[in-house]
């Protein structure tokens, strides 16, 4: 691994000191049985097919103000910044691209997750990530309208507790809706965890490992994130890790695809909220505008009058 | 109208507020903006706290690790700072590797820090020549609205004022390491190092002063960043830098300082009282 | 305007060119001689582009955007109702740049791709092919005598090498009883035009990336059996992809190599272990023959299903692949009975998902994505007894007989 001169490099050998606490390496049997208490109810007390209630703050010039659109999410400690700037020309291509193209990078804080710290240089999972995000944004933006230019979109993941890529996947489409880049629909993303026979709809941290860890017995276990067009009731992006059935597959999609269609009246009344505000203060500098100006014709006046006295 | 007359005559239109004493967001050439600070805001972090000033937001998270401290320097630890200017807090920066702005600004906080003496290396040290701490603190800028390095200054010192050290047992003989989240102990910090930026800006024959600027501001007096950044530990000037835009009286530099010390004050207060709050509430929970 | 070129009978089949320009029509000039010489070269008299030569083509579709040379489209169609090769064209322009111009991207007229959609629609393609049904390929193993075990695969114009490399590491501390995999896919420069330059990397990361994800589960490769010593050391298998050609369904013949090259996987025994402190020291065999092979019957298999009308196709071929905007990837574990002597009569297991994508730039209904996901399972099976099949007799003619090697290799 070169060393990195643009940055200060801490000692190469340091692990992280949670190597050497008691709850490392807790053996998976017992980290299945943590996920549920007794009475079938989550670490943080929700049900299985409980979302996290979504609470959203979203806004133009608060998040990121030199960004043309911005956007927040948050999902309990889930912390997700995404920023869309202008369409620029694709950069190193010599040829004529017909369709406009989306530029994703998706990037986790160093200090994001929980078990250790990620390095500054973007390992294979971002550019995974990366690729994931392009993939589900695609169908979603009208891209015949802005040939041979690019829109970036950058994601920044500040805290990692689950279900990071679908919350990016709404988050980017939520910025994208306030940089006002022409879309066929809103874009809403949900992720699911399997252990066993049981279903996590929208998991933590600590489900999402369980469920990404290969279990001794033959059982389903894995992750699946899909992204969906609500209203054109397309599926935009559809990943799944793991090892499952086709029946379970199939239940997997139904639960989905109804949480896709729950978020929607979330993510609309963020744009409505938005594109009100934005009408407000388009409102409220046209009226300070017309004040100026009459301002100044009473002035001109005065002036017009003082002339002509004189 | 005025966007359009910023973007025709950017110089003439920056003159026209300047010479009414008056900065184009409406403060005072000696006015700072607010400071809003969340401490905790990251619980995958260490410890960590988030500023607002103005349009400026950075968030600093701390990440704790172990390693074997340098031979040459067998009882210190390790502080390690970096500022990230992702592509995402602005069109100046694109993907890839840190920017030249970014370096830059990595390099004066991480001097600020390490000439101000306000951690002690040693305090990181847990069995010399064997193990020690290492701090990873990373500093994010979500949003560039200028004076980049006093808001990574602040946020730095809030997280480190709540840091929180787990004891660590280590068996010399069978190298074992153990470690006890239960117990732990505060970071001694000696001090509160606070930044102050200033833009100068020449209009005519005067010499202007800009406290805190914003990224605007900055790009019309000329150069990266802040012209003028200065450092107050304790009531102590600890560092004091100058980067191109113009040059400045003596007088100006009197009140500089004044302004700078008078700040530092004041930032610190704000730090106290979050911690506080944080604190009060973190108990009764 | 469009202008036609009288038709040669040249070969049997019918030739037909036909050019659309309009703007360019004083620009570009074109020498239609060369044509009925058999279409070795199409020379345009232009100030931008200077000569172009097509060597070889039977019958091909060329999309010119000169975005960036002429500002304009030009359209050459010439069609001779054969089979497609792709075939790359670098038109050198004044300024020496070199433009590639892809012909992968077919053009089809409507009435064609409606009678593809109207074939697929009633599950027989215009090939004879049925919507799951494979063309015939071509597999060899142990073919690259330096690397633990090798595969070729070539399924139409696609050419896959696979060769897997072994060595000893360190098992990651979280999961100390258990080996490593790792794939690394190289998109050689002429495997396809789109492929000049840095154009392959994307492809190769999802490749890579898609394979990583598809073996993640231990019930898809259990890595278990490559460790040595619990939390010590353990065997590291580097599968190094080598495309050598590139003519669509690329996932599929990468993920059938992958699975033949580590079926074909020979690992040393270990000797002896000498524990020296915290430290292992071991001694491995040097005999090639005192190896053990891995046990690779679940290995996942990937299935493309190229979405066309309402259903899906496996292994489509150029011109249905125009007739496509996404096209689902599925990865199935294989059935490990298969890969046994004799294990035919043993009651097979129903194969599991271990990775889903998408890929293109459309979308789909729900209800197709479940149509898809139904059928690739029902494909993959057949797919993976073929290869078991392969796989066991090649293994057995290796025994049996002198090798009779097919490929270029040897």
């Amino acid at each position: 691994m070169p060393q990195d001169y643009r940055r200060f490099n801490g000692p190469e050998d340091s692990v992280s000191y949670k190597r050497f606490t008691k709850d490392y390496l807790k053996p998976y049997n017992i980290l299945n049985d943590e996920l549920l208490n007794a009475k079938e109810l989550r670490q943080d007390g929700r049900a299985l097919t409980e979302a996290r209630s979504m609470c959203m703050f979203f806004a133009t010039t608060q998040v990121v103000s030199q960004a043309k659109g911005s956007a927040y999410v948050e999902r309990d400690k889930t912390k997700i910044i995404c920023s869309v700037f202008d369409p620029r020309e694709i950069p190193h291509q010599n040829e004529f691209s017909q369709l406009g193209q989306i530029y994703c990078e998706v990037k986790f804080a160093t200090f994001s997750c929980p078990r250790k710290r990620r390095p500054h240089a973007p390992d294979a999972e971002e550019k995974a990530l990366s690729v994931a995000l392009r993939k589900a944004l695609e169908p979603a933006v009208c891209r015949h309208l802005f040939p041979n230019y690019q829109v970036d979109v950058f994601v920044y993941i500040l805290e990692h507790d689950g279900a990071c890529l679908s919350n990016a996947i709404n988050a980017a489409g939520l910025a994208l809706a306030d940089a006002a880049v022409p879309m066929y629909d809103v874009i809403t993303a949900s992720t699911i965890a399997v252990v066993g026979d049981k279903i996590f709809v929208d998991p933590t941290e600590s489900e999402e490992y369980v469920a990404l860890t290969s279990p001794e017995t033959n059982i389903n276990h894995g992750v699946i994130i899909l992204s969906m067009l609500p209203e054109l009731k397309q599926i935009s992006d559809f990943t799944h890790i793991g090892s499952m059935d086709a029946e379970c597959i199939t239940n997997a999609m139904d639960i989905l695809e109804k949480e896709c269609i729950k978020i929607v009246p979330h993510v609309q009344k963020v744009i409505v909220a938005n594109l009100v505000k934005g009408f407000e203060e388009r409102k409220k500098l046209e009226k300070e505008a017309a004040e100026r100006e009459q301002l100044l014709n009473t002035k001109m006046e005065e002036w017009k009058k003082l002339l002509n006295a004189g | 109208m005025s966007e359009v007359y910023k973007l025709i005559h950017p110089v003439k239109f920056f003159n026209d507020y300047i010479s009414k004493n008056v900065r184009p967001d409406g403060r005072s050439f000696s006015e700072q903006r607010n400071i809003k600070l969340n401490v905790d805001a990251i619980k995958t972090a260490d410890a960590s706290a988030l500023i607002k000033c103005g349009n400026t937001s950075v968030i600093c998270g701390i990440k704790l690790e172990l390693a074997t401290p340098k031979a040459e320097e067998p009882n210190k630890g390790f502080l390690i700072t970096n500022v990230e200017l992702p592509p995402l807090c602005s069109s100046k920066y694109r993907p890839g590797p840190p920017s030249d702005s970014a370096q830059v600004t990595s390099n004066i906080v991480s001097d600020i820090i390490n000439n101000s003496k306000c951690v002690d290396l040693t305090d990181l040290c847990i069995v010399p020549d064997k193990l020690a701490w290492v701090l990873y603190c990373d500093m994010l800028c979500l949003d560039n609205g200028g004076s980049l390095v006093d808001a990574c200054i602040i946020t730095l010192m809030a997280s480190l004022k709540t840091l929180r050290l787990p004891t660590v047992t280590y068996d010399p003989e069978t190298e074992d390491i153990k470690v006890d989240t239960n117990v732990q102990t505060k970071l001694k910090l000696n001090g509160l190092p606070i930044a102050t930026s200033f833009a100068i800006y020449k209009y005519m024959d005067r010499n202007v002063t800009l406290v805190d600027p914003s990224s605007y501001e900055e790009d019309m007096c000329g150069g990266l960043g802040a012209n003028l950044i200065l450092c107050y530990n304790k009531g102590f000037l600890c560092s004091s830098q100058k980067f191109g835009g113009s040059n400045f009286s003596v007088d100006c530099e009197e009140k500089a300082l004044k302004i700078a010390k008078e700040r530092a004050q004041l930032a610190e207060e704000v730090i106290d009282v979050c911690i506080k709050n944080y604190e009060s509430k973190t108990n009764t929970v | 305007m469009v202008q036609q070129l009288p038709t040669s009978n040249k070969g049997g089949s019918s030739l037909l060119v036909q050019v659309q320009y309009d703007q360019v029509k004083e620009k570009c000039d074109l020498l239609s001689k060369d044509f009925d010489t058999g279409l070795e070269s199409v020379e345009f008299c232009n100030k931008n582009i200077s000569r172009f030569n097509l060597v070889g083509i039977e019958a091909i579709l060329i999309r010119v955007i000169c975005g960036l040379v002429l500002q304009n489209t030009v359209n050459y169609n010439i069609y001779k109702g054969q089979t497609n090769k792709c075939q790359n064209i670098n038109v050198l322009t004044p300024d020496r740049r070199r433009l590639t111009f892809v012909m992968a991207g077919l053009l089809l007229s409507p009435t064609e791709k409606v009678f593809i959609v109207h074939g697929v629609q009633d599950d027989y393609r215009s090939d004879g092919r049925s919507n799951i049904d494979y063309r015939p390929m071509e597999l060899e193993t142990d073919v690259v005598s330096h690397a633990s075990g090798s595969a070729r695969l070539r399924l139409a114009n696609t050419d896959v090498l696979v060769g897997v490399k072994t060595e000893i590491d360190i098992p990651s501390p979280d999961k100390p009883n258990e080996g490593k995999i790792e794939f690394f896919v190289d998109c050689s420069a002429n495997a396809t035009p789109e492929f000049e330059g840095r154009g392959g990397e994307q492809l190769a990361l999802g490749i890579s990336n898609l394979l990583q994800r598809a073996y993640h589960s231990s019930q898809a490769l259990d890595l278990k059996q490559l460790c040595i010593f619990e939390g010590k050391q353990c065997w590291k298998l580097y599968v190094d992809i080598l495309i050598l050609e590139c003519g669509g369904n690329l996932c599929d013949a990468v993920s059938l190599a992958v699975k033949a090259a580590l079926f074909n996987t020979r690992i040393p025994f270990v000797k002896a272990a000498l524990m020296d402190g915290g430290n292992v020291d071991l001694q491995l065999s040097d005999d090639p023959y005192d190896s053990k092979l891995l046990n690779v019957g679940s290995a996942p298999l990937l299935v493309t299903l190229c979405k066309i009308g309402d259903k899906c196709v496996v292994d489509p071929s150029a011109e249905e692949e125009s007739c496509s905007v996404i096209s689902v990837i599925v990865g199935i574990t294989g059935i490990p009975n298969c890969y046994c002597d004799g294990g035919d009569s043993l009651e097979e297991k129903e194969g599991k998902f271990t990775t889903i994508d998408m890929s293109g730039p459309g979308s789909l209904a729900p209800k197709t994505l479940k149509n898809a996901v139904s059928q690739g399972i029902i494909a993959a099976k057949l797919l993976d007894k073929a290869l078991a099949k392969a796989l066991l007799r090649e293994r057995q003619e290796n025994v049996t007989l002198k090798k009779h090697s097919y490929g270029f290799l040897k």
